[in-house]
């Protein structure tokens, strides 16, 4: 059969930072995150309710055990569900707010929050305290809890790893740039895209990061095919699909697109060899202070994040679920 | 070191004798002004404006093809798409002072026109994956058979 497809991969070497975006991008901007108002809400009412039935329980943590007979148990969980509810929209409203260290103060308004309301239903059985992502400070007994401190439990320790991310990511943010960007995902159910692709974009739908190859590439069949395929000068101005049907968009806060845009920079030809779109996505999420695992795959990446913003929001309770 | 440095450079020079640059700038102005009157219609054949820019898009490489009277099937990510998609993206793109859209042509033979319902060649946009002209053809099939369901 004839060649009779002609190629005209557009400009390559324009290293522009604003990617594509439909007609508007503002209608794809949500300053708030793409972790939805409800989420955090949840997440908070959750693990409130759940320290209120271990409180009004001795510290029993089997629910299973609990007295579901005492108007005590049913109080106090409806009492702390309402307050960590209220304590987890609060920080998501923080988180999306555009402060400098808006992840960490996400956390410390929540935990203080959550702190406060469970002291006062409880009538001062618990104590006021407040969490600093790695670190968390008590009031009432002026102790210092962290990461990793002899006694602590899993979970705390859990909380404070979430914790600690955030605080990585605000640190590297107050060098600037700090913004709420999107990590998008394209799809790959479309029949003939079986890479999918990886972009970041910021708070306006702007690439920050959207690298593919120059051209389209053709399947190979062998290993050396798909070295000699994958040598291309990189695209660095390559679709984001953000907005398109099927892309999974993630909400981050408050990350420094400086960092993104000077790894941006700094792609070459070679740096394609050796990665991928979601490679390049990975690599400058880590310039930004968000270590994630490089897993091939621009979903696997997502899942990441994904987890990582629920461990976000789940961090101001963690540690005050009683022992 | 030469013998690993050798082989390897002219390997670079092959590969990269393939790539077509495009921005914006390269296309005359007399055309790009009148970008606002491409792709107002789904409808597969070109208008004048049409044809002039997609022949200077493809000036470099498409040989004797030439746009004009031309009916021409769109795919985005190797999905039905149409004109008026592909220019509200490349509208967008020269707004944003970005690259064209990037794309791979593909020209019809007769039995291919024939067997995609009378298509003289397809513009595939933003595919990572080369398609060949067979899957092209298939789809823009599929393309004909779901108007033909939906306008009777």
């Amino acid at each position: 059969m004839p060649d009779n497809y002609i190629q005209n991969p557009s400009n390559t070497q324009n290293f522009n930072r604003y990617g594509y975006v439909l007609n508007n991008p503002l209608i794809y901007s949500d300053p708030s995150g793409e972790i939805a108002w409800f989420i955090p809400l949840i997440i908070g009412a959750a693990i409130g309710a759940y320290s209120g039935g271990v409180i009004a329980n001795e510290g029993e943590y089997n629910p299973i055990k609990w007295d579901f007979k005492s108007g005590k148990t049913w109080g106090y969980m409806f009492a702390g569900g309402i307050v960590g509810g209220i304590s987890g929209y609060l920080g998501w409203s923080i988180a999306g707010s555009g402060l400098p260290l808006a992840n960490t103060a996400a956390i410390a308004g929540s935990s203080f929050t959550n702190s406060i309301g469970s002291y006062l239903y409880t009538g001062g059985k618990t104590s006021i305290t407040i969490n600093l992502g790695i670190f968390s400070f008590d009031f009432t007994k002026g102790s210092i809890n962290f990461l990793g401190k002899k006694g602590n439990t899993f979970l705390e320790n859990l909380g404070y790893s979430f914790g600690a991310l955030a605080n990585a990511s605000d640190i590297v943010s107050l060098f600037g740039g700090g913004q709420n960007i999107k990590v998008n995902s394209a799809s790959t159910k479309k029949e003939n895209d079986w890479w999918g692709h990886s972009s970041i974009t910021d708070e306006n739908g702007n690439s920050l990061i959207s690298v593919g190859p120059s051209g389209p590439i053709e399947k190979a069949s062998n290993i050396s095919e798909t070295l000699r395929n994958s040598i291309t000068t990189p695209e660095t101005g390559w679709n984001t699909y953000l907005g398109d049907k099927g892309t999974w968009s993630i909400d981050l806060n408050n990350v420094s697109t400086k960092a993104i845009n000077a790894y941006s920079l700094k792609i070459n030809r070679w740096d394609l060899l050796i990665n991928s779109c979601v490679g390049h996505t990975t690599r400058s999420l880590w310039s930004a202070g968000i270590p994630t695992i490089y897993a091939f795959h621009p979903h696997m990446l997502n899942l990441q994040l994904f987890i990582r913003q629920i461990g976000f929001y789940s961090s101001p309770y963690i540690y005050q679920i009683p022992k | 070191m030469k013998y690993i440095l050798i082989p390897l450079l002219l390997f670079v020079s092959i590969t990269e004798s393939k790539t077509q640059v495009a921005k914006f700038e390269e296309i005359p102005n007399n055309i790009l002004s009148h970008l606002d009157k491409m792709g107002l219609e789904e409808a597969s054949l070109l208008n004048n404006y049409e044809q002039l820019y997609f022949n200077e898009i493809f000036r470099k490489v498409s040989g004797e093809f030439n746009f004009e009277g031309k009916k021409i099937g769109f795919l985005y990510m190797g999905t039905i798409s149409n004109k008026k998609e592909f220019f509200t993206m490349e509208k967008s793109r020269f707004n944003q002072n970005l690259s064209p859209n990037q794309v791979t042509l593909y020209v019809f033979d007769a039995n291919q026109k024939e067997e995609s319902g009378g298509y003289d060649g397809v513009i595939l946009y933003w595919s990572k994956r080369l398609l060949s002209v067979k899957e092209v053809v298939r789809k823009i099939k599929i393309k004909n058979k779901l108007a033909f369901i939906e306008f009777p």
